[in-house]
């Protein structure tokens, strides 16, 4: 039986990207052009079986079941739309639900479900609505929905994006002779591993060792922690979270970007923003999206009186919640956003001035708070962290002040990387000059330092850890 | 060739990981780890990444460097073995050749140590010592080097040492005095936190951990413990913080030198503790076999006997890692461990060398660490490690005639009581 390391499926993982992803390459671009969504649909399968085998029966079951009744979608059957979109949900949920309380059972959430649903029901409402004129068939819709930079943690690209692919239709490059061929390849790998790289680096120069610091906080004990270090905690977790995502999705996109599709933004450097609201349009915007355009919008969005805004507001936040998790402390995070979204957008909206104050302090204070009650499932771990940021609550079991100090010590470089970045101008001016050759070479040294930092946990057991 | 240059990330990348990959090939079996070629490993070149994450050259590198750089052509095997060689401090190497040779080498072995300052001080104090050692028994701090024959050459060093810090070891002296031809045996007891006031404890992680959130040893207790320390490098990490010798004639408070950093043999054979505790043996697991492990650590054990006579050495058996940990990890198995400290258990001796084994307070009914105990299976909480000082003061070895002197006052009717709490 043939053994692959499971960690293949990690983008930073050096196997998927000296293995899975030159030979992926190499298949998808050299084999006849009219293969490439075959090739990609069973490169995408393989990829989902290294990850979670057992899971992927699942996955083409739903595939399948999605396709069969995309045709009455097609066809604006009511009956069949909400006939899908219910059973996806319910598939989500049950999954959601099981794993959240049904730990005894042994079930785990299948990889990258919370994804491959909600594309599938896009796709579904698109088609409905007449969104997605030409049918594709069979194969390039399944590709569609397993393909596999996208499957285990979005972005949740749209089918209109996916439709943009000229490679993949083999409509850019049928009539070009070997040279021109080659070098249009190149230049679509190219521009896809500048944003790789960029997210590589994020991943693992910054936001794996942040989870490092965030487990040592943890290991100490969330009751025995000291303020300073509780409150350094809110700004470790809220960076790591933003690093790892967005440098996640920036090699996800990278990816994409080789494989001939285009750009798909899920990060727009949300702590600039002026208010919540704003915060969640450009922070993992194609989740926003998809709540704004499959709930909100069709349930009447903000144009029907302020009742129905709040109501359509609060059911968002609530299945935003839910697609988090089911956990409580899911609902509370949900429930504290959308008090301070009503708040900017009904209390503060008459004070332009105030609105502003009161909207950074959100951006910036609160919503690293929220990010914590985020992090922690347990009831018990919430109520001991909080109590330890705001120490009047309670007093700390055994703690050290000098932890603060210690774990300063250890990672300041990775948390003034990480508070650098939120800057708007570094990123951007790689993303503007990612043409210009110096700038490439700045990002190949880039890639290598981060292949050399990875290279470290590798075959590590304990991924990061060592006692 | 324009095609090249205008990929330049990709090709760069393609190229340097072609290059890596010949290099990770051509390094296997020579200073790159053999490894099996398998889809479970990570891909070849990760041998010459790794290489580079700990800051040496890749193989080929290397060679080229060799080729260029020296004039006699070593092949890379002998290369790679004198650059260990050279790293290793001068220090290290005479304390372990001097540990074995007789009294009368101790010139010989001095003479490899790289400092000129040490190499007078500890002519002259080792040879001394040597012809004490035939002697009478004095009673100062030269006394420790007399009971133990085989020791002088080793504590040649030590002596320059026991001057500097004389003050410190008061107390292991003052036991030695009271001692006299009566048989003394070594008990266990429960005692009061003062205990601790002259032991050292040397471990990993953990120990770092309970040097960190057990306030009753902070400050009383010594630690020469350091994260991802193993039993292999006590001789070569060094990590012990410690005054400098200064040099013979200067009178400094010990508080005012400044303070260099050396491994934990080196600092033993510096400062003398009356109680030595480790618990080593985790980061190991993954490595060698239970015997090859429990034949270095009793190596540990033979040399700190030689650095300290008077210490007694505690070997506390390695903790358990929780249930959860042990039944999904390759590694990190409690069966594995248990196994282990069979085998260390079997090094205590009785007399000089002891075993305790902490698991007792914190394993839960699976023989795992308790689940609430730990957040990442594997360390305490900062409120656990209460548990394991607990378990040390109710299983601590004193001498006989000691007993009432660190004897807790509250409990000295109730002694098995606190053994029961651990069940």
């Amino acid at each position: 039986m043939l053994q692959i390391n499971p960690n293949m499926i990690n983008f930073s993982d050096l196997s998927f990207i000296f293995r899975f992803l030159p030979i992926f390459l190499i298949a998808y671009y050299f084999l006849p052009s009219r293969l490439r969504p075959l090739i990609l649909l069973v490169g995408s399968l393989a990829f989902y079986a290294v990850g979670d085998l057992k899971s992927l029966v699942i996955l083409v079951a739903a595939v399948i079941v999605n396709i069969f009744i995309s045709y009455g979608c097609r066809k604006h059957s009511k009956i069949c739309l909400f006939g899908i979109v219910t059973l996806d949900i319910v598939l989500l949920l049950s999954f959601k639900f099981l794993a959240g309380y049904g730990s005894g059972i042994g079930i785990g959430l299948p990889l990258g479900i919370s994804f491959f649903t909600f594309k599938m029901v896009s796709f579904q409402a698109d088609l409905y609505a007449g969104r997605i004129p030409k049918n594709h068939g069979f194969i390039c819709v399944a590709a569609y929905f397993t393909m596999f930079p996208q499957v285990i943690s979005g972005p949740i690209m749209r089918y209109s994006d996916f439709e943009k692919n000229s490679m993949l239709s083999g409509k850019a490059d049928r009539f070009l002779v070997f040279k021109d061929r080659l070098s249009l390849y190149l230049d679509k790998i190219e521009e896809g591993l500048v944003y790789f790289t960029l997210g590589f680096a994020m991943k693992v120069l910054i936001a794996d060792y942040l989870a490092m610091m965030w487990n040592d906080i943890g290991t100490i004990g969330y009751e025995s922690i000291s303020t300073p270090l509780a409150w350094a905690g809110v700004i470790c977790y809220s960076l790591n979270l933003y690093f790892d995502f967005w440098g996640y999705s920036l090699m996800a996109a990278g990816i994409g970007i080789m494989l001939g599709f285009p750009l798909v933004r899920n990060f727009d450097h949300p702590y600039l923003s002026k208010s919540v609201s704003e915060f969640y349009r450009r922070w993992h915007m194609t989740l926003g999206a998809w709540f704004r355009d499959y709930v909100y919008f069709p349930m009447g969005g903000s144009k029907k009186g302020k009742l129905t805004t709040i109501r359509n507001l609060t059911i968002v936040w609530i299945l935003t919640g839910l697609w988090h998790g089911v956990t409580l402390n899911f609902i509370v995070w949900a429930g504290m956003l959308l008090m301070m979204i009503l708040c900017e957008k009904f209390v503060l909206v008459s004070n332009k001035k105030l609105l502003n104050i009161v909207g950074r302090f959100n951006v910036l204070v609160m919503i690293p708070i929220t990010w914590v009650i985020f992090a922690l499932p347990g009831k018990e771990d919430l109520v001991n962290y909080l109590g330890r940021m705001f120490p009047f609550w309670g007093i700390g079991v055994a703690v050290n002040s000098a932890d603060f100090g210690k774990l300063l010590s250890m990672y300041y470089p990775f948390l003034l990387a990480g508070l650098i970045l939120l800057l708007p101008g570094i990123y951007s001016f790689f993303a503007r000059h990612r043409r210009d050759w110096p700038v490439r070479l700045v990002l190949l040294v880039l890639f290598w330092i981060s292949a050399v930092f990875v290279s470290t946990k590798a075959g590590n057991p304990f991924m990061y850890f060592n006692f | 060739m324009k095609i090249f240059f205008q990929h330049i990330l990709s090709m760069g990348i393609m190229v340097i990981a072609l290059l890596f990959t010949v290099d990770s090939a051509f390094g296997q079996g020579r200073v790159y780890e053999e490894t099996e070629y398998s889809l479970e490993n990570p891909p070849l070149l990760a041998s010459s990444l790794q290489t580079i994450a700990d800051g040496e050259a890749p193989y080929l590198f290397r060679i080229i460097g060799e080729k260029i750089f020296s004039d006699k052509l070593n092949t890379p095997d002998n290369a790679s073995d004198n650059q260990s060689e050279n790293n290793n401090p001068g220090s290290e190497v005479t304390s372990g050749d001097a540990a074995i040779s007789e009294g009368g080498n101790a010139e010989g072995v001095e003479v490899s140590s790289g400092n000129a300052e040490e190499i007078t001080g500890g002519n002259g104090i080792g040879i001394t010592a040597g012809n004490a050692g035939e002697g009478s028994m004095i009673s100062d701090g030269n006394a420790d080097i007399t009971e133990n024959g085989e020791a002088t050459g080793g504590n040649a060093e030590q002596g320059i040492s026991e001057e500097a810090v004389q003050n410190e070891q008061t107390t292991g002296d003052a036991v030695e005095a009271i001692e006299e031809n009566v048989p003394d045996n070594y008990v266990l007891s429960s005692v009061t936190d003062d205990y601790f006031d002259d032991a050292l404890f040397i471990g990993d992680s953990r120990t770092v951990g309970l040097s960190e959130y057990c306030p009753e040893l902070n400050g009383r207790a010594t630690f020469y413990s350091k994260v991802s320390l193993t039993i292999y490098g006590l001789d070569d990490k060094e990590f012990v913080s410690v005054p400098i010798v200064p040099e013979e004639g200067m009178d400094i408070p010990e508080d005012q030198l400044p303070r260099e950093k050396v491994t934990v043999f080196e600092a033993l054979s510096r400062k003398q503790f009356a109680k030595i505790y480790i618990m080593l043996g985790l980061n190991e697991l993954g490595s060698g076999t239970g015997s090859s492990f429990t034949e270095a650590y009793s190596n540990v054990i033979n040399q700190i006997r030689e650095l300290q006579p008077d210490a007694i050495i505690i070997i506390q058996g390695i903790m358990h890692v929780t249930h959860s940990k042990s039944s999904k990890d390759r590694v990190f198995k409690n069966s594995t461990i248990n196994e282990r400290n069979e085998m260390l258990k079997a090094l205590a001796d009785g007399e000089h060398v002891f075993y305790v084994d902490m698991n007792e307070a914190t394993d839960d009914a699976n023989g795992g660490l308790t689940q609430d105990l730990s957040f990442d299976n594997v360390h305490l909480k900062a409120k656990s490690y209460a548990l394991w000082y607990d378990y040390l003061k109710n299983h601590a070895y004193v001498r006989e005639s000691q007993v009432e002197q660190y004897k807790p006052v509250a409990e000295a009717q109730e002694e098995a009581a606190p053994e029961e709490k651990s069940e």
